[in-house]
C-alpha cells in the first residue's frame, strides 16, 4: 500500500518548541489514523503536514511530497489536494457559512461561482446545515460552526483529509454520521482529537497516543 | 560620565534598532508588492465574478457610504476658501478671479487630498483592522491551508475598489466644493453665477480633471495596499490588531501627503 502521510524522527517546528521525543508514523492510502493528544501538539503537527512550517529535524512527507521544500506556488497546488479543518475553525467572520465554502471552491478548486454555490448548498444540506447557510459564523452555535468548517474541508472532495479536533461540540450520534461521511468522501484521514471518550476510535484503523511520555500506539 | 556614555550608547542602539526595523519594513513592503504582482499574474479567471462582487461591496462602503461626510466637508471648504479669498480679492480688485482660485486650490490640491484623508480614516482603518482580526482569528491561515492565495482573495479586490472609490470621491468633492463656492461668491462677492463658472472654466483644463482622477486612483491604491499589508502582517495576538491599524493609518497618511507633494512639485516643474 502507498504511504500518504509519513513523519520520520520529527522533533517539532523550526524556531519553535522542541518536542520531548521524536515523532515517527505512517498513514497508508485508504486508512484513517487517530491521534489522541493536546492542542499544543496537534497544531504544529498539522502545520507541518500542510507546509505552513518546517520541521526542525527529520522529514515530513505528505502525498509523496515534502511540503516545506516546495516554493510558494507549488505549496498552494499541494494544499489544494488536501482537505483541512484546523482549530480554531477559521471561518471568515464577515461572510455567511455558504460563502465560506464557496470561496475555497472558487479560488482553490477552480469552480466558477455558480457551480461552487451549488456544491456549497449540496454539502450544507448533507451536513444538515441548510437552514444556517446564510448565517454568519458569529451568529451560529459552536456545533454549527464546527460542522461548517468540516463541510468546507470536504467540499472540494479531497483524497486526503486532515482534521484537528473535529466537531468537538457535536453529539455522539451526529458525530458518527459525519465521520462516516468523511470516510466515504476521502480515502485517507489523519485526525487529532482532544476528547477522552472513544467515538472517533470506532472509525480509526490505528490509534496513537501523544503526550509527555511521547508518541506511541494507544493502549 | 559613565552614565552619559551609557545614555549615548543606548540612544545609538535605539536609533540602530529603529533603522533596522524600518529596513525590514521596507523589505517586507517590497515583498508584499511582489506577491501582489504575482497574484495579479496568476489570478484565476473563474474567480472574476466573485471578486467583482467583493469590489462592489467595497466601493459601496468606501465611496457611497462616505458621500454624506464628503458632501458636508466639500461644501464647507468650497465656501470657506471663497469667503477667505473674497476679502483679499476685493482689496486687490480681482473678485472675478475667485473661480480660478478655487480651481487651483481645491480642484487640483484639496479635493483629492481630502477625499484620500477621509478614505484613510474610514476605510483604511476598517481594512487594516478587518485583516488583522482575520489573521489573529486564524482565518487567513485556514484559507492558506485550503490552497487559497490570501492576496488574491483579500487584497486585490480591495486595491482596485479603493482606487476607483478615491478617484470618484475626489471628483465628487471637487463638484460639491465648486457648488459651495458658487453659493459663497453669489452672497459674498455678488458675482453672477455665470461669471463665476466662466472664471472657473478659464482656471481649469481637461488635464486637471485627468490629474484629479489619476491622483485619486494612486491615493486609493496606495492606501489600500498599505492598510492590507499592515493588517496581514499582524502577529497572532489580540494586541496586534490596534498596532496594525495604527501602523497602516500613519503610513497611509504619509504616503498620501508624499504623493500629493510629488504631484505638485512635478506640475510646478512642468509648467515653469
Amino acid at each position: 500500500m502507498d504511504v500518504v502521510i509519513e513523519f520520520q524522527h520529527v522533533h517539532g517546528e523550526r524556531r519553535s518548541v522542541r518536542w520531548d521525543a521524536p515523532v515517527s508514523f505512517q498513514v497508508q492510502r485508504g486508512q484513517t489514523h487517530l491521534i489522541r493528544t493536546t492542542s499544543e501538539l496537534s497544531a504544529p503537527l498539522f502545520r507541518l503536514c500542510l507546509g505552513l512550517s518546517e520541521p526542525s529535524s527529520g522529514t515530513v512527507t505528505v502525498a509523496g511530497t515534502a511540503p516545506s521544500a516546495l516554493d510558494r506556488v507549488a505549496t498552494r497546488e499541494f494544499r489544494r489536494g488536501l482537505g483541512s479543518a484546523l482549530e480554531p475553525d477559521g471561518l471568515v467572520a464577515n461572510m455567511s457559512l455558504k460563502m465560506n465554502i464557496i470561496v475555497p471552491l472558487v479560488f482553490a478548486a477552480g469552480l466558477d461561482y455558480e457551480a461552487a454555490g451549488e456544491r456549497a448548498t449540496s454539502i450544507l444540506n448533507v451536513m444538515h446545515l441548510g437552514m444556517w447557510s446564510d448565517v454568519r459564523p458569529a451568529s451560529a452555535p459552536a456545533e454549527v460552526r464546527q460542522t461548517a468548517a468540516l463541510a468546507r474541508a470536504l467540499a472540494s472532495r479531497p483524497p486526503v483529509l486532515l482534521l484537528e479536533n473535529p466537531i468537538p461540540s457535536v453529539d455522539n450520534k451526529e458525530m458518527r454520521r459525519l465521520m462516516s461521511l468523511c470516510r466515504v468522501q476521502s480515502e485517507t484521514l489523519l485526525i487529532a482529537t482532544h476528547r477522552s471518550e472513544g467515538i472517533l476510535e470506532q472509525f480509526a484503523d490505528a490509534v496513537w497516543q501523544w503526550d509527555d511520555e511521547g508518541f506511541r500506539v494507544a493502549a | 560620565m559613565a552614565s552619559r556614555e551609557l545614555t549615548l550608547s543606548g540612544s545609538f542602539t535605539a536609533i540602530g534598532g529603529k533603522a533596522r526595523g524600518t529596513g525590514s519594513d521596507v523589505a517586507e513592503g517590497i515583498r508584499f508588492i511582489g506577491s501582489c504582482a504575482r497574484a495579479v499574474a496568476s489570478f484565476p479567471r473563474n474567480a472574476r465574478s466573485l471578486s467583482r462582487r467583493q469590489m462592489r461591496l467595497q466601493v459601496r462602503f468606501t465611496a457611497v457610504d462616505a458621500m454624506p461626510i464628503i458632501s458636508g466637508l466639500a461644501l464647507l471648504i468650497g465656501a470657506l476658501v471663497i469667503a477667505q479669498a473674497h476679502a483679499q480679492a476685493v482689496r486687490f480688485g480681482v473678485s472675478e478671479a475667485l473661480g480660478q482660485l478655487l480651481a487651483t486650490i481645491i480642484v487640483r490640491e484639496l479635493g483629492p487630498l481630502f477625499a484620500a484623508i477621509i478614505v484613510v480614516a474610514r476605510s483604511g482603518t476598517a481594512i487594516a483592522s478587518e485583516l488583522a482580526t482575520s489573521r489573529v482569528m486564524g482565518e487567513v491561515t485556514a484559507l492558506e491551508a485550503l490552497g487559497v492565495d490570501p492576496v488574491q482573495y483579500l487584497v486585490l479586490p480591495r486595491l482596485v475598489a479603493v482606487a476607483i472609490s478615491v478617484a470618484l470621491l475626489a471628483m465628487y468633492f471637487d463638484f460639491i466644493a465648486i457648488m459651495g463656492g458658487l453659493v459663497a461668491t453669489s452672497y459674498l462677492a455678488h458675482l453672477p453665477p455665470g461669471d463665476y463658472l466662466e472664471s472657473l472654466r478659464m482656471g481649469m483644463s481637461s488635464l486637471d480633471i485627468v490629474l484629479v482622477v489619476v491622483k485619486g486612483a494612486l491615493f486609493g491604491f496606495g492606501t489600500a495596499a498599505i492598510c492590507c499589508w499592515a493588517g496581514l502582517r499582524a502577529a497572532r495576538t489580540p494586541a496586534a490588531i490596534p498596532q496594525g491599524v495604527t501602523r497602516g493609518v500613519v503610513l497611509a497618511m504619509v504616503y498620501v501627503f508624499a504623493i500629493s507633494a510629488a504631484f505638485t512639485i512635478g506640475q510646478a516643474l512642468w509648467t515653469s
